[in-house]
């Protein structure tokens, strides 16, 4: 990072200030699994080899979370941080991108009825489209936040005015979750293993009730039928609002998605 | 999902009003890896005795032990914290451990557990768990029920709960005197057994008034060399989280490593 203009800095970063608002935080339990990847390797370098259209390991690791959480709806609903919960029946995945100093979002909508490829195409096209507008779309946030500067009070209390009213209007909060995952999508996961990090720990933020980390892929030593060998695990880090659930359930669903990975054949086929 | 939102929201109340913001404690995690061949061996060994017929002896049963053994040379942390400004001392070391039950996680709790035997744990834990399991849908069917059939009443014990959330600080006799009543059913202590699940590393959200919590985390092999020879051994994770307000890493750090000892060494530190 180069030296920062701090004013502009914080007007292209207000709103993942106010995403990770201290009101907006939830207590955050974090549970880690380790997979063994070896098998979605070599389904993926059979796909590579068979196909045109290129699958990564992040299209491996959405579609195996898309295809696990038709068994866990509840982490798709919406939570509101007290005491009503929005149910969906869309699976649509958001994932973090690294554009530099800012964050893309790539959002696959409908994952678990989409084959690989469709995620893989998908992804491929957000991907590009992203690259080349979120630094324009955030200099027109910024752009908008430098102007409105000395709003900024006026808005904070009006942000708190629609908390306030939402305790009192279902029907509005509703309406606000529903424009919630149409922009962002209903589940997040975020891959940091194109980055080499291997744990990490980052608090939950409502409406998620469960969000899923995913580590880079490290070479490990076993003893398999005794004789040394080295196998390729990654860490799947389930981030969960202990309000909502527990680690027994949020384990069960990484452990549904480890099985997918584990078995891709089966695991990764669109589920109609 | 066969719940819906609004049953998961009654079923969870507690639970969501126990991890309200005012009783979420800063956490801080550190981790620590124990040798668990000398405690399967120690396992093995107390399930030929005879008293292990009716209840045999696990894993958890010595961990539990190990732990309240620990805890008396480290008693700070079976202390109640209010999160502002008074510490409670507790005279009795009463560990509690949650149970996956499906939907909903229930505690059993060991009175004394350090003045008990391995044996008494083990049928003092079964005993508890035969009869939550025989409960546990009965009771979340009644609870569920109250919340969403008797609405007036319902309202009216959440606004007093949230009353007495706020005021119960204020003055520091009642705070004690809801913690000695809580112990009953949340001891002193609690050590979350994540081993069989297969969590391999776990960070919590420590609520008042605990002022530390042992996270069990499943057993993996490292390999060793041993005599030239590349060996499996099999370790298991220890994981304590505490309140950084009352306490720095230093002293968790040890009470960690007093653990780890005692599940090491089970016959000389379990007895």
């Amino acid at each position: 990072m180069k030296h920062i203009d701090t004013e502009e800095y914080i007007a292209r970063r207000l709103h993942l200030i106010r995403t990770f608002s201290e009101k907006r935080v939830g207590p955050t339990v974090l549970a880690t699994i380790e997979v063994s990847m070896d098998n979605a390797l070599k389904f993926r370098e059979r796909l590579n080899r068979e196909s045109d259209i290129k699958v990564t390991i992040n299209d491996i690791i959405i579609k195996a979370t898309g295809n696990a959480l038709t068994k866990h709806r509840l982490y798709t609903w919406a939570y509101n941080g007290r005491y009503r919960l929005f149910p969906t029946d869309r699976i649509d995945i958001r994932a973090p991108v690294d554009v530099g100093d800012d964050l893309g979002m790539l959002i696959i909508r409908d994952v678990d009825k989409k084959s690989i490829f469709d995620v893989a195409r998908e992804s491929r096209e957000n991907l590009k489209k992203i690259k080349e507008n979120t630094n324009a779309r955030l200099e027109k946030i910024a752009k908008l936040n430098r102007r409105l500067k000395f709003l900024r009070p006026i808005i904070s209390a009006a942000r708190n005015a629609v908390d306030i009213a939402t305790i009192f209007s279902k029907d509005l909060e509703e309406w606000l979750y529903k424009k919630h995952r149409e922009l962002m999508g209903t589940f997040l996961i975020s891959n940091l293993g194109p980055l080499g990090v291997n744990d990490v720990a980052s608090p939950i933020v409502t409406p998620s009730i469960v969000q899923m980390n995913v580590s880079s892929i490290e070479k490990r030593k076993t003893i398999i039928d005794g004789e040394l060998k080295e196998i390729s695990i990654i860490k799947l880090i389930g981030k969960l609002d202990h309000r909502i659930t527990d680690v027994a359930q949020t384990v069960r669903f990484l452990k549904d998605v480890k099985k997918n990975l584990d078995e891709p054949e089966e695991g990764l086929k669109p589920i109609l | 999902m066969k719940r819906s939102p609004e049953e998961i929201i009654a079923m969870r109340r507690l639970v969501i009003d126990r991890f309200h913001r005012l009783n979420c404690a800063p956490t801080v995690t550190i981790n620590m890896d124990a040798l668990l061949e000398p405690a399967l061996r120690w396992k093995d060994q107390l399930n030929t005795d005879p008293r292990a017929k009716t209840h045999r002896i696990t894993l958890n049963h010595i961990i539990l032990k190990a732990t309240a053994m620990a805890l008396r040379e480290h008693i700070f942390f079976n202390y109640d914290y209010d999160g502002k400004y008074h510490i409670y001392p507790n005279d009795r070391i009463d560990i509690r451990t949650p149970v996956d039950l499906g939907e909903f996680p229930m505690h059993i709790v060991i009175p004394e557990t350090d003045k008990k035997d391995i044996f008494e744990i083990a049928s003092t834990f079964n005993e508890r768990l035969d009869d939550v399991k025989k409960n546990i849908d009965v009771q979340m069917q009644k609870y569920i029920d109250f919340q969403q059939k008797r609405k007036g009443l319902s309202t009216l014990v959440n606004l007093f709960s949230e009353f007495a959330r706020r005021a119960r600080p204020l003055i520091p006799r009642w705070e004690k005197m809801w913690f000695d009543i809580q112990h009953k059913y949340i001891g002193t202590f609690m050590v979350t057994n994540m081993g069989t699940l297969g969590v391999i590393d776990c960070h919590g959200q420590l609520v008042k008034p605990s002022i530390a919590a042992l996270l069990v985390l499943s057993a993996k092999d490292i390999v060793e060399i041993i005599d030239g020879k590349p060996v499996n051994r099999k370790y298991i994770g220890l994981a304590l989280e505490f309140d950084h307000r009352v306490t720095d890493a230093g002293e968790p750090g040890r009470f960690l490593a007093t653990i780890k000892r005692n599940i090491e060494e089970p016959e000389k530190y379990c007895i």
